[in-house]
């Protein structure tokens, strides 16, 4: 197996355990609804890293997994994490030179317009959005985005380690 | 360029587009599915692809919930433990305090109850510490007894608590009176655990009469059991054997299974008062 596909192994299982520790760890950390996205942050840093391709590809494996067991917003997860996943692929590294901070930034920018997506998507009108967006996505981003940098912030030292 | 031709450069070179649309075409399909469909989706989903992760999960979120309840029910059984160890205690007292409570009522006397927080650690048991204290009228020179007879008396009083003084210590005298013979006698300790009762050579006294209080020193009210004589005990060291006869005793209250005790509330009669 060549380096290219050692990555390409190591970022889907990156995936799958953000996935496994949405649906395991997260239950536990949550502070009552309030519970970080951990799949969303492993499809932002993807498509970060890697383009609008496998990071609209990510975000739709990734969301078709969670709307399996959402049955009555199926289909809005892998929407809105495909389209988070490809219109954040266009700031992906070879083009965009981004500090682990402009990274936050875009994760912030990501979650929102995930949420708002998803929201849409799921038939939220009005009232419904404004509560759900005030309520559980302003204080889940921030929840993310503690996490988020934490993560980006280790895969740079990391990647600057290697260099 | 035919057709198909044209279709693979497309593919090649707008793939990026080519994806989103079937993404997006795929997602709002689904989004368009009716409640039944939505079903149908779901268990196929359940039932092939997503098995193993479904038994992985469940297996995991098992194991996290067994250990959790392992670790509410061994903290559940180690506080059932402790009540039910201090049910079973409460149950051997209450015998105890049932005896007390009879004996306080037949002797007439002021009594007041209390609990032995700790002992003297040394070779020889000289001192308790009792749980009551000034605070609860308690003074120095006040009996201390159980029901069986005498054990000491209170050596130093504090707010709550309080030292007693037994009757194994070589300090501690009282006058004794042999309950048959009413003749009057010392007891004391021989520093070694064992208790001596000493009385005038040639007295009326004899293995197994009963020893009481004789009331002579002012702390130990006339008539309180202390104990039995147990045999003559000669010495050879004893220089006044021909003046004093000593007599082991053996006490009627064994110090070593006694943990609640009365102290007999009473002024010291020899208590020096200055007059004015």
């Amino acid at each position: 197996m060549n380096r290219a596909w050692k990555l390409w192994a190591v970022e889907i299982a990156i995936l799958v355990g953000a996935l496994l520790l949405q649906q395991t760890l997260v239950r536990w950390i949550a502070i009552g609804s309030i519970r970080p996205d951990l799949p969303l942050i492993a499809i932002i840093a993807l498509a970060l890293r890697r383009g609008p391709v496998a990071g609209l590809y990510a975000g739709m494996a990734v969301g078709l997994t969670l709307d399996v067991y959402a049955i009555d917003a199926l289909g809005a997860n892998a929407l809105s994490k495909c389209l988070v996943g490809y219109a954040l692929g266009f700031f992906e590294e070879k083009r965009v030179k981004s500090m682990p901070a402009m990274r936050v930034v875009f994760l912030g920018m990501g979650f929102l317009a995930h949420d708002t997506i998803f929201y849409l998507a799921s038939g939220f009108h009005a009232h419904a959005f404004w509560m759900a967006v005030f309520r559980q996505t302003l204080p889940s981003c921030v929840y993310t985005l503690l996490i988020g940098a934490c993560v980006f912030y280790y895969t740079a030292r990391m990647s600057h380690r290697e260099a | 360029m035919n057709l198909l031709d044209w279709l693979r450069k497309a593919l090649g070179a707008w793939h990026g587009i080519f994806s989103l649309i079937l993404c997006v075409v795929l997602s709002s399909l689904l989004i368009s599915l009716d409640r039944p469909g939505r079903v149908v989706f779901h268990e196929v989903m359940t039932g092939t692809f997503f098995y193993p992760l479904e038994k992985l999960l469940s297996g995991f979120n098992g194991t996290v919930r067994i250990y959790r309840e392992n670790e509410r029910l061994s903290r559940e059984n180690s506080l059932l433990s402790v009540q039910n160890d201090r049910l079973n205690q409460l149950l051997l007292q209450m015998p105890r305090l049932q005896g007390m409570e009879r004996f306080q009522a037949e002797a007439g006397l002021r009594l007041k109850a209390a609990n032995v927080l700790a002992e003297d650690p040394g070779r020889l048991r000289t001192s308790w510490v009792l749980d009551l204290g000034t605070a609860d009228s308690l003074e120095v020179n006040m009996p201390v007894l159980t029901s069986r007879g005498i054990v000491g008396k209170i050596a130093k009083c504090f707010g709550h608590y309080s030292i007693v003084q037994l009757y194994l210590d070589p300090a501690f005298k009282v006058s004794l009176q042999v309950e048959r013979s009413r003749v009057r006698g010392m007891l004391e300790s021989d520093g070694s655990g064992r208790l001596m009762g000493r009385f005038p050579a040639g007295s009326d006294v004899r293995t197994g009469d009963t020893l009481i209080t004789a009331g002579l020193g002012g702390v130990f009210p006339k008539g309180l059991k202390v104990g039995l004589v147990s045999g003559k005990s000669v010495s050879n060291e004893d220089q006044t054997a021909d003046i004093m006869a000593v007599f082991g005793v053996n006490p009627f209250q064994s110090l070593n299974t006694v943990e609640e005790v009365f102290i007999l509330i009473k002024r010291d009669e020899w208590k020096l008062e200055v007059i004015p």
